[in-house]
């Protein structure tokens, strides 16, 4: 009892593999789901019901708010989609080359930042009907693998373990290209709420925190630390960490791997919260509510291991105490 | 005498015993005048003998021979102790030596260590102080070494030699080749008072040296006191006397030695003591033990010889030798490093199960692709450097998330590629995308669209000019209805999506364009004529033939064109403002030709045109039926013309005239819009920043224009024919203004106007030239014929060769895109006739002159514009500014010679100046003219910059000075120059001043901007405040907004409403009225 009052799964998931959930950012119970399966959904999970969906013409693999009301996606079919929740009325906001990867919501510039594997960040302007506002290739081809966004800074994780920092008023140019903390492909990235820096994960089982400032002292900050590896066998598997959100009001982090389990880590204090219990499969995608009652978790085989079989995918809503993502003031002796 | 005289010395050889037994045999000076270079002279002369022998005898017997006098010397020298005369053993070994070592300095010598024994041996034997020996032993060390005042001194002190002749004379020579005659001459008075022996020579040669000084013009009894100052003069170079004008030079001496020389004064007289004082600036020699100064000071002190030790020659020149010091904390510089033995290093380990992995890859990569062989490089590097921890294991297989290019595949592109999903035909995908907008769209629309698709494609074209005419047979004419509005929203929605279905389509076409393009296009277009059932009012125009031309030329991947004007903002035109603007269109022409075609046109082609022109915006004024009707009255016989019926789309294709086939007649709503739809591809090929002037960049964007300049109202093309009547031209404008100097009619050439088609201009006179071409004032004979006034029918003609349509296309796109009464600010174009060679634009003729002519007046009178014509004139401009930029154009070249005044009559004209152009106030502006350099922004993409690829001079912006791409700066800084210009009547220069960096934008993407502003200050009773404004923000465009965006539109139009209100307010005050102001400048 205790537990289902703790988490409960959505009814209606999606049909095939969870690419990304996505929480209202004005409201605490839309959540938006992104599949495989190429819809879009959207839940309310207060009242855990499927409220509407769209299609794309292939596999989505990402989704955005821009407000509460219009819902951005970009898949496989190379496109952007808008779709109105109140009208249901959708429409293509524009093309990329290749598959779109990513896709992000500026609440400051309005527009949608798309990333794609055809090498390029896309800018949007949805309020025009040519909406298209820029297109800027990144590093030398790379493949745009995550994307995260605060205030006007962009981080774009690509292929080639390569970061690029971009402001987005001045896409023109690079802020800061850096290589990645870590040693292996990168699965995600997410900006701290409080813009100082982001976190970043690989399939080595590895996240690091990293800081904007080129600043040495800030710079010396960084770090990195293995998770999500289960001791089998006397030996140590690691499985990709395929998911990161931070929590936005107390700035600690959730981090989701292949072996489905959920670690919340305090980044300041470099010390893990909470570690829930192993979900049926990989965890795909997770993100806080606004405030950070609630934490979707997409428990969904993310093909690392190929075709094979694997549990039914699905949306985990778990509620989270007020203290459970809190950081924990370390007392040390004042 | 035999004796010989040897080497260049005078003097005679003084007679020695040995020399003496060897007179007989004198040698010959052959046999050592091989060596006379190296023989030093000495006063006394040397044996001739000696050096013959020296230098005929084999080096090593001489060795021996000269170590056997050294060793006898030293053995004599060894019992000193024992001899009466001690020091005569020194002068015979001095001597021998001088004699047996002719090179005297030379390294073997030692003369020098030897004087410097014997003198120092006997400083303090007082047999000796008197002894002219021992001095001249002393004085030939002094020589050896170098000759100071010092050894005088120290001689001095010691007593040595006082009392001889020989001091004094050495003593003094040395101060008189120092140039210290005074010293020379008190030396020698010492000398004399002293009384040295020998007296007579002393005093024969104080004589001598009275008589050089007195050849010299030196005095001692007036110079005396003067030359105690000469020391301090040194560095400067000796004044012989304050009064006299003759400055010696610097002597050489006393500037290295300046320390030496005190202490000699110090020695030789109390007076220069006090230089020593003086002269402590001076303090560059240091003398730590105090062994030269202290001694020196001390013996003047006490008096006696405590200087006792002159030192040697090698402890003199101790500042060439390192001082001993601590080793303790010093690192000795290592030469040679330090090599440690090789140790064997750390084995790297290898695992080997990985290793077998990769290679395995590696091998059937390479059956795959036997050119990869940099990946092999690469493949294991990168999988050994980023090894697994020991213990650990993957949950993955790492290697499936490499490709072949060892680049990194993520789970997803993995997944999709698993699922099939990644090698989607584009195609497909685009196709699925549009399938929610088909639903919508009704069949016939797409046929009609496909059908179009088809005759626009060149291979088509053949075909579609056969089945033309029963196609367009069917061609469904608009009724003519009265309810427009019903019409209009009956077809809006359609269009909107066919443009739509039309992207699409191209973009089909675009992808297959790769292979065998032709075949396809022709099989779709015979697919597609077989399903057209209900054909639509399309023609095959040559426009979108070249857009078809283009992309296949292009040949560009799928990836480059452009699908962002999906939803161009043209394509659904609101059906108010296309009434507006038509309203507003037919309201703001002047009366021109259109109005009187459309009189001679029947009702139902109006009609049809105004239908047309109200389907959208896109075809509105762009090329109304009754023009182009007009175009072929000049090509066709009146007769076929008679025979032409609302369907006038046949005759271009089968024309045979020259330019027939160019023109397009009619265009249907369908063309326009899919046309607009591709402009971009064309342009993505420019580079960014580029040169908006380019002539190939105006030309690529003027073939790609859709719909093509040709086709604009009044374009008249013939740029196949060549017409070059630019001469004549200007032939008829020259003898035009001769006659009407003569006072003769304007009429006189009347009989001779220039024909363009079917208009014909009498030309008067040349108003302008430049760089672009001509522009002259001409009449135009159908206006004139019909009331002959003359200047209602006065046009300005401008001619540009080479010929260009850029112009005439940018004042049009003004014109449809300019919807506000600010398009009276706007030079209106009549015709432009297009020939190969030239290009006549015939616009409206304003007689008023530009700002510039208003400045060089006032000038002229030593005043300046009124500030409140300024206000006026400045707001104007900023509105037209701002209207233009609005229509996403930049004028480019905003000058005040480029500002026409535009001051009409009017019936009713209030006072009170009113901004938005009541009460007659609308009748009063400027208008802005030469679009020559104008650019239309629209064309490029949004982040389009530009740079200027012309000689840029003060009237450029900056960005095009300092070669730095600008956009919409150009128009600013040309506007603030023109307000600048109206202010000041002068051009404007301007300067920078430092801004504050831009707080918000943080991070390296800072830039800190220059913020810059004109150099005149304006002048105490103006609006300071507001024109200081005004200017900040023209020439920092880039610091108004926070996020550094321009346009500033928004910015100018809210300093512009300050400047109006202002006007408002002043506009007749303190017995100025604008009004009076315009009036004085409309009358003169």
């Amino acid at each position: 009892m205790q537990q289902q009052q703790q988490q409960f799964e959505l009814v209606d998931p999606p049909s095939d593999a969870i690419s990304s959930v996505v929480f209202c950012p004005t409201t605490s119970n839309h959540l938006l789901v992104s599949s495989w399966d190429k819809t879009v959904k959207l839940y309310d999970v207060d009242d855990n019901s499927l409220r509407a969906s769209f299609q794309h013409k292939a596999s989505v693999l990402d989704c955005c708010f821009s407000d509460g009301a219009h819902v951005f996606s970009g898949g496989l079919d190379h496109c952007i989609k808008s779709f109105d929740i109140n009208t249901t009325n959708e429409s293509v906001v524009g093309l990329h080359d290749k598959a779109v990867k990513c896709v992000e919501y500026s609440l400051e510039k309005h527009m949608i930042v798309s990333g794609s594997w055809d090498c390029t960040i896309r800018l949007w302007d949805v309020r025009k009907k040519d909406a298209l506002f820029g297109q800027y290739e990144i590093g030398d081809g790379a493949k745009v693998f995550a994307l995260s966004l605060v205030y006007y800074k962009l981080v774009v994780a690509t292929a080639g373990r390569q970061f690029f920092i971009y402001d987005i008023r001045n896409m023109s140019e690079t802020i800061q290209k850096r290589e990645s903390s870590l040693k292996f492909m990168t699965r995600c990235v997410k900006c701290m709420p409080n813009r100082q820096g982001y976190a970043s994960s690989s399939i080595e089982g590895r996240v690091a925190v990293e800081f904007f400032d080129p600043s040495p002292e800030i710079q010396a900050r960084k770090y990195a630390f293995k998770c999500h590896r289960k001791v089998i066998d006397g030996v140590d598997t690691v499985y990709p960490v395929n998911a990161l959100a931070f929590n936005p009001t107390h700035g600690t982090f959730a981090s989701g791997g292949a072996d489905g389990v959920v670690n919340i880590w305090d980044g300041f204090n470099k010390k893990r919260l909470k570690q829930y219990p192993q979900y049926p499969t990989s965890i795909a995608s997770l993100d806080f509510s606004r405030e950070g009652q609630y934490l979707a978790i997409a428990s969904s085989y993310t093909f690392e291991e190929g075709e094979k079989d694997h549990p039914p995918d699905s949306v985990f809503i778990r509620h989270i105490g007020e203290n459970e993502c809190k950081p924990r003031i370390v007392t040390s002796s004042a | 005498m035999e004796r010989k005289k040897v080497i260049s010395n005078v003097q005679q050889v003084t007679m020695n015993n040995k020399e003496f037994q060897h007179l007989k045999n004198i040698p010959e000076f052959s046999s050592f005048e091989h060596q006379k270079e190296n023989i030093l002279p000495v006063k006394q002369g040397r044996s001739a003998a000696a050096l013959s022998q020296i230098f005929s005898s084999e080096p090593s017997a001489l060795y021996t021979e000269l170590q056997a006098g050294h060793d006898k010397f030293n053995a004599e020298l060894e019992n000193l102790d024992e001899l009466d005369d001690p020091f005569d053993v020194y002068d015979r070994y001095i001597k021998w030596t001088m004699e047996n070592y002719p090179q005297a300095s030379g390294p073997h010598s030692k003369v020098c260590q030897l004087l410097e024994r014997a003198s120092n041996s006997f400083i303090n034997d007082a047999r000796y102080k008197n002894d002219p020996r021992y001095l001249r032993c002393w004085l030939q060390y002094s020589k050896h070494v170098r000759r100071l005042k010092e050894h005088f001194a120290f001689l001095k002190s010691n007593g040595i030699g006082l009392d001889l002749a020989t001091y004094y004379e050495e003593y003094a020579e040395l101060m008189e080749e120092m140039k210290c005659f005074k010293e020379a001459n008190e030396i020698f008075e010492t000398g004399i008072s002293r009384r040295a022996q020998p007296l007579g020579r002393l005093n024969k040669r104080y004589k001598q040296f009275l008589t050089r000084m007195e050849s010299n013009g030196v005095n001692f009894n007036t110079t005396v006191t003067q030359l105690n100052l000469n020391p301090r003069r040194t560095i400067l170079g000796s004044k012989s006397s304050a009064s006299s004008t003759q400055s010696q030079p610097m002597n050489v001496f006393h500037q290295r030695n300046p320390i030496s020389h005190v202490v000699s004064d110090v020695g030789s007289t109390n007076v220069i003591s006090n230089n020593n004082n003086n002269n402590g600036k001076l303090d560059i020699f240091y003398d730590p033990y105090g062994e030269v100064g202290n001694a020196a000071i001390t013996s003047t002190d006490s008096g006696t010889s405590t200087w006792n030790n002159y030192g040697t020659y090698l402890t003199r020149k101790k500042e060439d030798i390192r001082e001993a010091e601590q080793w303790r904390g010093v690192t000795l510089p290592q030469n040679k490093k330090v090599y440690t033995p090789m140790v064997a290093k750390l084995e790297v380990y290898r695992d080997k199960s990985v290793e077998h992995d990769s290679t395995n890859i590696r091998q059937c990569n390479e059956q795959i692709n036997k050119k990869e062989t940099t990946f092999q490089e690469k493949r294991p590097k990168q999988v050994k450097r980023y090894e697994l921890g020991q213990k650990e294991r993957w949950s993955i297989k790492i290697n499936d998330f490499y490709d072949e290019n060892d680049d990194e595949i993520s789970f997803e592109e993995k997944r999709a590629k698993a699922l099939e999903l990644l090698e989607v035909k584009l195609s497909e995908i685009v196709e699925d995308k549009f399938e929610p907008q088909e639903k919508n769209t009704n069949d016939k629309k797409k046929i009609t669209l496909q059908s179009c698709n088809i005759e626009n494609t060149p291979e088509a074209k053949h075909y579609v000019l056969e089945t033309k005419s029963p196609v367009l047979e069917q061609i469904p004419i608009i009724q003519p209805s009265k309810t427009e509005c019903n019409d209009i929203e009956e077809y809006n929605i359609p269009v909107h999506k066919i443009n739509r279905l039309c992207k699409f389509k191209f973009l089909l076409i675009s992808i297959y364009a790769s292979d065998n393009t032709l075949t396809f296009v022709q099989k779709l277009a015979s697919d597609m004529n077989t399903i057209v059932k209900k054909p639509s009012p399309t023609i095959c125009t040559k426009a979108a033939l070249s857009d078809i031309i283009g992309m296949f030329t292009f040949t560009q991947p799928s990836k480059d064109i452009r699908n962002h004007n999906i939803d161009d903002e043209n394509v659904a035109p609101n059906t108010n403002v296309v009434h507006q603007q038509s309203a507003n269109s037919n309201h703001s022409q002047k009366p021109s030709k259109i109005s009187q075609i459309d009189g001679r046109e029947t009702d139902d082609q109006k009609n049809n045109e105004n239908s047309r022109g109200n389907k959208s915006k896109n075809f509105d004024t762009v090329t109304p039926i009754k023009e182009t009707r007009r175009e072929y009255m000049l090509i066709t016989t009146p007769s076929r013309e008679l025979e032409q019926h609302a369907i006038t789309e046949v005759r271009p294709s089968t024309n045979e005239s020259g330019f027939g086939d160019t023109r397009a007649d009619s265009v249907s709503p369908i063309e326009c819009i899919e046309e607009d739809s591709l402009e971009s591809p064309t342009f993505t090929q420019l580079s960014n920043p580029c040169n908006p002037l380019d002539r190939k960049v105006i030309e690529q964007i003027l073939v790609a224009i859709r719909p093509p300049v040709n086709r604009y109202k009044g374009f008249y093309d013939a740029q196949l024919q060549t017409f070059n009547h630019g001469s004549k031209i200007e032939e008829i404008a020259r003898s035009w203004n001769v006659q009407s100097r003569r006072g003769t009619s304007i009429l006189i050439n009347g009989d001779k106007p220039v024909i363009f088609f079917n208009d014909s201009f009498l030309i008067n006179q040349k108003i302008d030239e430049g760089g672009y071409g001509k522009i002259y004032r001409v009449l135009d004979t159908n206006d004139f014929a019909d009331d002959q006034d003359e200047k209602k029918s006065s046009r300005a003609l401008k001619i540009e060769t080479p010929s260009s349509a850029w112009e005439f296309y940018i004042i049009r796109q003004l014109q449809e895109r300019i919807i506000s009464p600010t398009i009276d600010s706007i030079i209106s174009v009549y015709s432009l006739y297009c020939y190969k060679d030239e290009s006549y634009m015939v616009m409206e003729f304003c007689h008023q002159g530009t700002i510039l002519d208003a400045i060089n007046k006032a000038k002229k009178d030593n005043s300046q514009l009124d500030e409140l014509l300024v206000f006026f004139f400045t707001i104007e401009l900023l509105k037209t500014m701002e209207s233009i930029h609005q229509a996403g154009i930049i004028h480019g070249d905003i000058k005040a010679d480029n500002c026409i005044l535009r001051l009409e009559p009017t019936v009713e004209w209030g006072s009170r100046y009113d901004p938005s152009g009541a009460n007659g106030w609308s009748k009063k502006g400027i208008k802005l003219i030469d679009f020559g350099r104008s650019i239309d922004v629209t064309l490029f993409p949004n982040d389009m910059k530009f740079i200027a690829e012309w000689v840029t001079d003060d009237q450029d912006c900056v960005e095009m000075r300092e070669g730095r791409p600008w956009k919409w700066q150009a128009d600013y800084y040309g506007l603030a120059g023109v307000v600048h210009c109206m202010l000041h009547n002068q051009y404007m220069q301007i300067t920078p001043i430092l801004a504050e960096s831009n707080n918000l934008m943080s991070g390296p993407a800072t830039m800190a901007l220059k913020r810059y502003k004109p150099i005149l200050s304006f002048k105490r009773y103006w609006q300071g405040e507001l024109w200081q404004k005004l200017f900040d923000l023209l020439l920092n465009p880039l610091l108004a907004k926070k996020d550094g965006q321009m346009p500033i539109t928004q910015e100018l139009k809210n300093i512009r409403e300050e400047f109006e209100q202002y006007l408002i307010q002043n506009c007749e005050k303190n017995g100025k009225s604008l009004k009076g102001l315009l009036k004085k400048l409309e009358v003169s």
